[in-house]
């Protein structure tokens, strides 16, 4: 909580006093005074529009009448009648006569409510316009397309138009328009006048200083544009919409009343009346911004809040010395009050106001008089009792200490009593029990109350012996160990020897006996089951077959010798017992000290277990396991050694079989080139192999123990599937990880890895192969840069193609024009100048025909050849025996005068482009035509046969052949066996073959002996349609 | 004792002083006369559009005051009725005028003489369309105005080049141009005194929105001048060179507004409609035109401009852009912002 002064409180509370109420009051005044002002102000706009309205109409009227008036004149009707029916083309007619011109001088002089007048047609043109300076700005002779012309058309009544552009001034304005009727009423002419606009504006006002008017009126049209404004003549000259403005509205649907309301044109809040115009459908509207309006009640708040403000200030200074003299004597008063809190009560409050507080002071001053006569007498009073207070705490402390040591003394003496484990009790001379301990209840079965006044010797199943017995005492003083027998109330007898004496008080005289009894069955029990122990193990040991249990002493002199020992060394009990237990041992064993250390830690530690060869009688050797155990007596002081022993051939021969498994089994491992680890479930490496320290660069010693996952690149993602995974799947296969060696390398590796259990199905861990895959990872990287250059080699060689069959077929093309020229002109000269040549010139224009058309062949094949890699693969089923009979069919009718004969066998369907393998089969089939011509009889041969996923289709014949060496260039472009004076030809038939079939996807080659004849081999893939590029 | 007594005393000196401090804030208001006025009054040619939004927003966020001026405004027909304001009789030393009647006053040797275009205000682009036709319900192409009788607002200006191109481009040779004022012409095409008439904003939405007629086409904004400078802020000569802090200080003021109004276009909007007296629809609905951010002019577009002007006959050749403004004061208004 805030904490102020009271200095300072007390102005502001004085001030926000004040302050509220003034507030309060004002805030109320205003609310009053500003409805006052709202409704007054209302009032007078309700009155104003009404006068402003009433003057509008009034104005309105005026100018209606002038031109109705005017209009009536007969020499008006004269002159219109006249106009209607003269038949002069009127229009763009704008001056009149005189009568006319007069009445519009007059009118624009006398009324100044129009801007202009006009006389117009019936049909709507001007006849007259005044004043004539108009001319130069109206757009429309002709007035019919106006609105109000055609109202007045309509109704042949006077109209007021709305707002509109005038088409004379191109300024808005107002039109009143007055039909003028002939004598026969008939409508003659129309007499019109535009309002000034500027004019209406200044009804209601003097002058024009319109932006200075406090409050003002305004009319707008049916559309609610502006048609006069008395504060701003812009919103006539612009038209503006006044459509949105809440009272024009209200007025335009026949509305009149007054509101308060925002104008959204002005952006002000306005207190406004309104009315519609009677006789038009306009609206008049009369109002005041609020501002305005409020304006007094307005300057009233500044005023007042002000001068609130000035006598807050002035009230708050002049209140200072009210408060100080106020708070001066309340501050002495604290001061004073704070010293006698403080405890100093011989200071005084010295203030003398005459008021409260100086009483106050007063009171405070009495109180602290008072105060200090009672501190005075307290304190005396109070070291009085402090004396006896110490006397008395002196006296409790040590009454206290005292009663504690008793106390102390007494319980311990009674709970060492009751502690005994032995019955103990008093009697007193008579024999009657005085006293007894809880273990005296205990072996009586007789609560402590039973006991306690009766007679001693009522306990004991020899009551006259029990008696004798503490006669004795009393005679003696003491009797010791004197044996008796305690009866239990549920018949129980326990044997006790009693140990007694009497007790005596300062005076020496006997007060009675104090007996304590010890139990001595257990004791007597004890002994017994010891002989009965003894007798068993003795049993025991005498009838273990395979196990010797030999007993000696510190001297190793035997004791004992069971049967196993027997059955195991051959000496019979007799035979061995006393001699030196070192006769079972082998003598080397005994030379080297090892027996020595054996017998000596067994003796310091109490046993020692090792592996010895002992010897037999008959001098033969068994391993046996051998434990010696030190034996003590009663008091734990050695007495000699229990030497248990057995033979352990069979463990030995299986540890040595495990032993040659595991070391072959661990040799494998070593042997791995893959690294192997095994690994527990926490994922700590137990075991790795070579291989591991190799790729590690790590010792084994430094691998196991650590985490598998430490020795990868990424390990996460090792820890996740390198062991977590396995764990929970049981394997993983293939996962590919690095290793990072200790010097940075890295080596990649796919990582397998499967649980292991022992024989009991427990987990063990996880074992762990990885198979570095570095070699595999550089062999894919250089196939696949291979294949990426194979790839450059193969567009660079497709490329290359393209090009040379493009270049090619130009070649070719570009050739056969001046080949057909030089075979043309050729013709040409020996058809026209055949006379004029000599043999020599005719041959030699023959040689020339013929060469130009063989290049001309050269050149066809040529293009074939070179279309063949552009054209596309039509391919389809293909009855390829069909097609070679038909192609046999053709060449035999080219050559009739030769000896063919086909041998076409039935051919395996293929699929292909129908006129390529056409082609094939041309070439191949004409060859073997041309190649036969030595033959009288040509036989050739074609077949086919399925072999793999091809068809393989052959053409042999029996004619000249060829040396295989040159096999190679049988397909080669130009490429010819023969010169070409044996056998025609351009070289390029079998280059085609190969081009085509090859486009196939199939294969093509020959065989062939020179005059044996040749065979063309060509196949197609089965079942494809071809691997055309 | 004395240290309260003191403090007490402070205290209300303090208060004493916060009091008459309040008492005299208080009063200054009701005390206008005291203000110290702007040392400089600005005769600026106004008419009423758009294009004047800077002016308005200086006035309203009162740029114009902060930069040490304040203006003095009359209201003129055109762009071209403000220059010869400006060269004939001194009436104006600063307005917003259309780069048309830039131009062919340029071409009649009035730059930089008598006027002096100082900065560009305003572009048009398809997004911001400056001018379009208003016509008459009648008219449903450009064809249907052979003929007609067109209104613009000045027979030289901005409104009747770009209307005048795109009539020969639609092969329209004869109409009839008529000069009316613009808040005239959506009026004027309702009544049927004319059947077009190439309007500005806030005109043209104004019109739209009272059903006056209907838009055919935009001409700035859209073919043939799809992009163009279309006003710029132009000082009366003489005034330019003996006042050039005026000029800066006018300058600065320009930029501080057009950035204001880039950042509260809403507001500005606001502003133009209050203004202008416009209903809240139009205000809304009205096209604006891009503002120069730094006021620098487009060479480019005021060359294009050129020949097509030139074609029509309103420009007897295209005038250097380097003839047509000085943005030196300019660029030491922009230096001063860097």
């Amino acid at each position: 909580m805030l904490r102020i002064r009271l200095s300072i409180k007390l102005p502001i509370l004085i001030v926000l006093a004040v302050v509220i109420t003034a507030l309060a009051a004002n805030l109320l005044a205003i609310f009053i005074g500003r409805n006052i002002m709202r409704t007054r102000a209302l009032e007078t706009n309700i009155n104003s529009v009404q006068a402003y309205s009433s003057a509008i109409s009034l104005y309105l009227d005026n100018a209606r009448s002038v031109l109705e008036t005017t209009a009536n004149l007969p020499e008006m009707k004269h002159l219109a009648s006249a106009l209607s029916v003269s038949p002069k083309p009127l229009r763009l007619m704008i001056h009149g006569s005189r009568s006319e011109c007069k009445t519009a001088e007059l009118i624009l002089e006398h009324s100044k409510v129009f801007e202009y007048v006009m006389l117009l047609r019936p049909d709507g043109g001007i006849y007259h316009l005044d004043p004539a300076g108009l001319k130069t700005k109206f757009s429309h002779h002709d007035q019919a397309f106006t609105a109000w012309y055609k109202e007045l058309m309509k109704t042949s009544q006077t109209v007021v138009s709305n707002l509109h552009i005038s088409p004379i001034t191109q300024q808005p304005t107002v039109v009143i328009a007055v039909p003028i009727f002939s004598a026969k009423g008939k409508l003659v002419g129309i007499w019109a006048g535009g309002l000034k606009l500027e004019e209406l504006s200044k009804i209601g006002h003097r002058g024009l200083e319109s932006e200075k008017l406090l409050h003002y009126g305004y009319v707008t049209d049916s559309r609610g544009l502006i048609i006069t404004h008395q504060a701003k003549l812009r919103y006539v000259e612009r038209q503006t919409d006044f459509s949105s403005v809440p009272p024009v509205r209200a007025a335009l649907t026949g509305q009149q009343g007054a509101s308060q309301f925002v104008n959204p044109i002005e952006r002000e809040e306005e207190l406004g009346a309104y009315v519609p115009l009677p006789g038009a459908k306009w609206a008049v509207v009369y109002e005041m911004p609020t501002r305005i309006a409020f304006e007094p009640i307005n300057s009233l708040i500044r005023n007042i809040a002000l001068t609130s403000i000035f006598l807050a200030a002035l009230l708050c200074l002049m209140s200072m010395p009210v408060v100080r003299k106020i708070t001066r004597p309340l501050k002495q008063l604290m001061a004073g009050s704070e010293r006698i809190g403080a405890g100093d009560l011989i200071q005084r409050i010295d203030v003398k106001t005459g008021d409260e507080i100086e009483r106050l002071a007063d009171q405070f001053n009495r109180m602290a008089v008072a105060l200090s006569e009672k501190e005075t007498q307290l304190r005396q009073h109070t070291e009085r009792l402090e004396d006896t207070n110490k006397e008395l705490e002196k006296e409790i402390t040590e009454r206290k200490r005292m009663m504690e040591e008793l106390r102390t003394a007494s319980i311990y003496a009674r709970s060492l009593i009751e502690a005994s484990l032995d019955p103990l009790v008093t009697i007193s001379p008579e024999g009657k029990i005085t006293d007894v301990n809880e273990a005296t209840i205990k072996v009586t079965g007789v609560p402590r109350e039973g006991l306690t006044g009766t007679d001693f010797s009522n306990y004991f199943t020899e009551p006259e012996k029990a008696r004798e017995g503490y006669r004795q005492v009393f005679e003696k003083g003491v009797v010791i160990d004197y044996p008796l027998t305690i009866r239990h109330r549920n018949g129980n007898l326990v044997e006790v020897l009693y140990n007694a004496s009497v007790y005596k008080d300062i005076r020496d005289n006997v007060l009675g006996v104090f007996a304590a009894a010890r139990d001595v069955t257990e004791s007597k029990r004890v002994v017994l089951d010891l002989v009965e122990t003894k007798n068993y193990l003795y049993n025991i040991l005498q009838s273990s077959t395979k196990y010797s249990v030999i007993g000696m002493d510190l001297n190793h002199c035997i004791l004992s010798w069971n049967e196993g020992a027997m059955r195991n060394y051959g000496y019979t009990e007799e035979e061995i017992i006393g001699k030196d237990a070192k006769i079972i041992y082998a003598p080397e064993d005994i030379e080297s000290g090892a027996v020595e250390r054996f017998i000596t830690t067994a003796y310091e530690k109490g046993v020692a277990e090792s592996e010895f060869q002992r010897v037999r009688k008959d001098g033969t050797r068994f391993p046996a396991s051998v434990v010696i155990t030190r034996r003590n007596d009663a008091s734990g002081r050695p007495i000699g050694y229990l030497l248990m022993s057995s033979d352990i051939r069979d463990k030995k021969e299986a540890e040595e079989r495990l032993r040659y498994a595991s070391q072959y089994a661990r040799s494998l491992i070593e042997a791995s080139l893959d690294p192997l680890v095994t690994i527990n479930p926490d994922g700590k490496i137990t075991d790795v192999n070579e291989a591991t320290i190799k790729v590690t660069g790590i010792a084994r010693e430094e691998l196991i123990g650590t985490d598998l996952s430490n020795y990868f690149t990424e390990p996460d993602k090792a820890r996740v599937v390198g062991y977590r995974e396995v764990l929970e799947k049981g394997f993983v296969i293939n996962y590919p990880l690095t290793i990072r060696h200790i010097l940075g390398t890295t080596t990649d590796v796919l990582y397998n890895a499967a649980i292991y259990r022992n024989e009991a199905g427990e987990l063990q861990g996880v074992f762990a192969a990885a198979r570095d895959i570095t070699e595999l990872k550089h062999a894919e990287e250089e196939i696949k840069k291979l294949n990426e250059e194979l790839k450059r080699y193969i567009i660079q060689l497709e490329s290359a193609n393209k090009e040379l069959e493009a270049f090619s077929y130009s070649v070719s093309h570009d050739l056969r024009a001046p080949l057909r020229a030089i075979d043309g002109f050729s013709r040409i000269i020996l058809e026209d100048y055949l006379d004029k040549l000599d043999d020599e010139g005719k041959r030699v224009l023959s040689v020339i025909r013929n060469n130009t058309q063989k290049m001309g062949q050269l050149i066809d094949d040529l293009l074939l050849f070179s279309r063949l890699g552009r054209q596309e693969l039509r391919a389809s089923g293909i009855d390829m025996g069909k097609l070679a009979r038909a192609v046999s069919e053709e060449l035999k009718l080219a050559v009739p005068e030769r000896k063919l004969k086909f041998n076409i066998n039935t051919l395996i369907p293929a699929q292909g482009d129908q006129a390529m393998i056409r082609q094939v089969f041309v070439n191949l089939l004409s060859n073997a035509v041309k190649f036969t011509r030595p033959k009288e009889r040509a036989v050739i041969e074609v077949d086919g046969r399925s072999e793999g996923n091809e068809n393989v289709y052959t053409v042999k014949d029996n004619g000249v052949g060829f040396d295989m060496q040159y096999v190679d260039k049988l397909f080669g472009v130009f490429q010819r066996l023969h010169s070409s004076e044996e056998f025609e030809g351009t070289g390029v038939g079998l280059a085609i073959v190969q081009r085509i079939i090859h486009r196939h996807g199939g294969r093509v080659w020959a065989e062939g002996k020179v005059g044996e004849g040749a065979t063309f081999y060509f196949t197609l893939p089965r079942g494809t349609k071809g691997g055309g590029r | 004792m004395r240290g309260i007594r003191l403090s007490i005393n402070l205290l209300a000196v303090i208060v004493l002083s916060v009091l008459l401090m309040a008492l005299a804030s208080s009063l200054l208001p009701t005390c206008t006369p005291q203000k110290p006025a702007p040392q400089l009054t600005l005769r600026i040619g106004f008419f009423p559009v758009q294009d004047f939004l800077p002016y308005f927003v200086m006035q309203e966020q009162g740029f114009g005051k902060k930069n040490g001026f304040q203006f003095e405004e009359t209201s003129y027909a055109g762009g071209a009725a403000i220059i010869e304001a400006m060269v004939t009789n001194s009436l104006v030393d600063v307005g917003i005028v259309g780069t048309v009647p830039v131009l062919t006053a340029a071409e009649r040797g009035l730059i930089p003489i008598k006027m002096v275009p100082v900065a560009a205000n305003a572009f048009a682009d398809p997004d911001h369309p400056h001018i379009g036709v208003l016509v008459a319900p009648s008219i449903n192409n450009w064809k249907d105005l052979k003929g007609q009788l067109i209104a613009v607002n000045a027979i030289n200006s901005i409104m009747s080049a770009p209307l005048r191109i795109r009539l020969k481009r639609e092969g329209v040779d004869k109409y009839e141009l008529i000069e009316i004022g613009f808040p005239n012409m959506g009026l004027a095409v309702a009544g049927g005194n004319i059947a077009a008439a190439t309007m500005t904003e806030p005109y043209l939405t104004q019109s739209l929105l009272r059903g006056d007629g209907k838009l055919l086409g935009w001409i700035v904004g859209g073919p043939p001048f799809e992009r163009m400078e279309t006003t710029m802020v132009v000082f009366r000569g003489d005034f330019y060179r003996s006042n050039p802090q005026a000029v800066k200080a006018f300058l600065r003021a320009h930029l501080q507004a057009v950035q204001w109004m880039s950042q509260k276009p809403e507001e500005a909007r606001s502003i133009l409609a209050k203004r202008l007296n416009l209903n809240k629809e139009t205000g809304w609905n009205m096209k604006l035109v891009r503002w120069s951010l730094d006021g620098r002019s487009d060479p480019v577009l005021l060359e294009n401009m050129q020949p097509v002007l030139v074609d029509v006959g309103m420009l007897k050749a295209p005038i250097p852009v380097s003839k047509l403004y000085d943005e030196t004061l300019l660029e030491e208004v922009l230096r001063e912002k860097r």
